[in-house]
């Protein structure tokens, strides 16, 4: 730990005393500090209103079921909750843990405090079945209304099988359809004010408009917004219950599908962060292949973005455009990787295999290729007339709401707050590479794409350093830990073999321990929060995706607008909905 | 290198009055489009004609033979173990004497079935297997009618014999050869 750690640690100790139960040393390095369950919301509302340099955001809350566990932090506790903040002036994170050792768990809500809490601890009560007092729609958020138990709690099955065939009888549906009803006195909503009634209309969960199977509830006068509620989990796959299940190895693939957009960008954190467990340094080529990729995945993901994004707004042409550049950049994807937007390349201590012959060629293609098309997009959508009426001053809202609701990546730049996580704590080596940080003025839905736009040339310009700049030597760490170790050295005699028998079938071995772990990814920041219990999978596998809270914050900006504007707004956004239910 | 810690500030410079004419905007767009008519089409006609793969893609499993048409696999299971998606079941079997132009091995699949409903095709298992024995192939995944039609059996996959059908045994392995090498 370093001074300053041990700076706001001794000063949290001095205010608190007794509250404050331990501090605990870490892999990441975050200060962490278990707090008792009473005082909480104290030690939270001093950390984010009243010491210097504060900690504005609320950048994760989550919790971990202790009940399976060996090597104990904290011997009573059988729930941890734990929140995450983050101090744009200090540039670092905090942990709070707060241990529950009842039964029946509860601990007070936060929500008064940050309102960005309300969905993250609707979330910890779907999953681990802890009350949180004062929380103002305490209910499912992921899971159907009609669920028996809570997933993340390790008495829960983890596989479907261990749970009987599906069956959906004729009560059984009325039951679920029923849930699903939406009754708006139960979310504090009138059905009509002074004069006149309100229309309530289901937007979704089929709707081109939302991207995916999202569905929000519109509370309208008119054509105007007075009220939105997003109704998410239709895609919940259980990514973070799938973690605990896989062996650190063969969890590697399901990362890929977070955010089916951002393809490797998945595999960055998730891999980084079983890195700094076990820690396993990483050869300097591994490093830039893997930087390369990742910007090869913004463009696409944010090609994507470009092209539906104009759709929404009535530009039928941009969208064909986009895909066939990003067809390209597949290209690209596909002579490296195998694979087109699932390509699981990333491994524990490096990547898969190294850079096929030719790909120079293939990137420098795409390089030349590409700053035409996007000057030629310029012109066709960022200078479009309607494309700017109808979004310039459309969904604006400041810095000090973002970091309120916990708003990273472009939708924070574009405020004009110059935040990257690549420039401010640099991993994998971008401090060594020349780029700039876009940022705009507004807030509105046009700043947030020609942000998106820039950063598509900044993207080009890492990707050329790269290209021109790319080490020799290994692509894979010669560490123990390495999966799978290089073959080069696994077939030779017995023991190299048995070696890689294990490796394959157990996997690597993770000493215990946690670390968090964030990478900037397309949609904002992204961050796998692992907690090793010293065996061959993870203890705890919690994802922290950025569109979570970008969904949550989507009604606080689309209030008093029409539905057409909300459509920009979403897409603006620019969210995945695999990203918001993992 | 110089680094630039700079924020940029992206351009939000207002419109020309052409711009902002509302049929200059229309008319833009169609030419735009009218342009892209005489462009090469960026288009396939699937099936009839088929686009390349690299050389490394992840497509159906094909269960590899050595130069001698022997089977390579030796039913160790490591695949079946490394596959995320729990896809691959197989059964072993010990080889008699005689067989030794069949099995590479002592022991080898009797049975070795991929359910491909199941796989994801991430390619682990090729990762997996201290036999190259097998590997994904540059072909993708057809359609069938029925559930069972997807659970491949050993013969759907297994290469053809490289000494009595040398032809498509060579376009079977497509350019596997040089992939395995780089992957050494
Ligand atoms: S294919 Fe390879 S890994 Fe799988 S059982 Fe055969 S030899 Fe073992
Ligand atoms: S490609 Fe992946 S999912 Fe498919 S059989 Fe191999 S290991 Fe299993």
């Amino acid at each position: 730990m370093t001074t300053t750690d041990n700076d706001i640690i001794s000063e949290l100790k001095n205010k608190f005393g007794e509250a404050i139960l331990m501090a605990q040393p870490t892999k990441d390095e975050f200060p962490t500090v278990w707090v008792d369950a009473a005082h909480i919301a104290e030690v939270l509302k001093y950390l984010k209103n009243e010491i210097s340099r504060p900690y504005k955001m609320l950048y994760d809350l989550t919790a971990i079921d202790e009940q399976a566990k060996v090597h104990k932090v904290h011997q009573d506790s059988k729930f941890t909750i734990v929140y995450l903040l983050l101090s744009f002036d200090r540039n670092n994170f905090i942990r709070i843990k707060v241990p529950l050792s009842s039964d029946k768990p509860s601990v007070t809500s936060i929500t008064k405090i940050w309102p960005a809490a309300n969905w993250y601890e609707r979330e910890v009560y779907d999953m681990f079945g802890v009350n949180f007092e004062g929380h103002p729609h305490l209910r499912r958020i992921l899971m159907p209304g009609t669920w028996k138990g809570h997933p993340l709690q390790k008495c829960h099955p983890a596989r479907a099988t261990e749970m009987g065939p599906f069956q959906l009888p004729e009560d059984k549906q009325d039951e679920e359809q029923d849930m699903l009803k939406f009754k708006p006195e139960e979310w504090g909503l009138s059905k009509s004010n002074n004069d006149e009634e309100f229309m309530f209309l289901n937007l979704g969960p089929q709707h081109p408009g939302t991207h995916g199977v999202l569905r929000l509830v519109l509370q309208l006068d008119g054509e105007s917004i007075v009220n939105v509620v997003p109704d998410i989990g239709f895609h919940h796959r259980g990514a973070e219950k799938m973690g605990e299940r896989q062996s650190w190895h063969t969890y590697i693939p399901y990362t890929d599908r977070v955010e089916y957009l951002g393809g490797v960008m998945n595999n960055f954190p998730y891999v980084m962060c079983v890195e700094k467990l076990a820690g396993i340094q990483i050869p300097d080529r591994a490093k830039v292949i893997r930087i390369m990729l990742s910007e090869l995945f913004r463009i696409s993901s944010h090609l994507v973005w470009y092209g539906t994004f104009a759709q929404d707004l009535g530009m039928m042409t941009p969208v064909f455009l986009t895909f066939y550049d990003r067809e390209k950049l597949f290209g690209i994807v596909e002579a490296i990787t195998g694979d087109r937007m699932h390509p699981n390349w990333f491994r524990i201590g490096g990547v898969a295999q190294d850079l096929p012959n030719g790909w120079e060629k293939m990137v420098k293609d795409f390089l030349d290729y590409f700053p035409k098309r996007l000057k030629e997009y310029d012109k066709m959508v960022m200078r479009n007339n309607i494309f700017k009426a109808r979004t310039v001053g459309i969904g604006v809202y400041t810095t000090e709401e973002a970091i309120e609701w916990g708003v990273t990546g472009a939708g924070l730049r574009a405020t004009g707050f110059e935040w990257d996580f690549r420039k401010k704590q640099p991993y994998s080596g971008y401090e060594q590479f020349e780029f700039d940080i876009p940022t705009a003025q507004n807030g509105d839905c046009y700043d947030r794409a020609v942000v998106r736009v820039e950063e598509m040339r900044q993207s080009l310009r890492i990707i050329k350093q790269c290209l021109d700049n790319m080490p020799e030597g290994p692509y894979k760490s010669d560490h123990p830990a390495t999966t799978p170790p290089i073959k080069k050295y696994t077939m030779i005699h017995i023991e190299t073999l048995i070696n890689h028998f294990l490796n394959v079938t157990w996997g690597p071995v993770i000493p215990a321990g946690e670390a968090f772990v964030g990478v900037e990814a397309t949609k904002g920041h992204n961050g796998y929060y692992l907690t090793s219990d010293g065996s061959t999978g993870s203890y705890r596998t919690r994802i922290r995706t950025p569109s979570f809270p970008h969904m949550q914050f989507v009604p606080e900006i689309s209030k008093g607008y029409t539905i057409a504007d909300l459509l920009a707004i979403l897409g603006s956004v620019d969210y995945v909905l695999s990203d918001v239910d993992r | 290198m110089q680094l630039t810690q700079r924020a940029k500030h992206v351009d939000r410079h207002p419109m020309t009055w052409i711009e902002r004419l509302y049929f200059w905007n229309i008319l833009k767009g169609m030419l735009i489009t009218l342009r892209h008519l005489f462009k090469r089409k960026a288009t396939i006609n699937f099936p009839e004609q088929k686009r390349s793969f690299s050389s490394v893609f992840r497509g159906l499993h094909v269960l590899n033979r050595d130069e001698e048409g022997r089977e390579r696999c030796t039913a160790c299971g490591l695949c079946a173990v490394a596959c995320p998606a729990e896809a691959i079941t197989m059964e072993a079997a010990e080889r008699l004497p005689g067989e030794e132009q069949l099995y590479r091995e002592e022991k080898y699949a009797a049975k070795y079935e991929i359910n491909m409903l199941r796989c994801i095709f991430c390619g682990l298992c090729e990762e997996a297997c201290p036999k190259d024995a097998i590997y994904l192939s540059q072909t993708f995944a057809p359609s069938n009618y029925s559930r069972k039609g997807f659970i491949y059996k050993k013969d759907d996959m297994l290469i053809p014999n490289p000494l009595t059908e040398p032809e498509t045994y060579k376009k079977a392995l497509g350019e596997r050869p040089a992939k395995m090498i780089g992957n050494q």
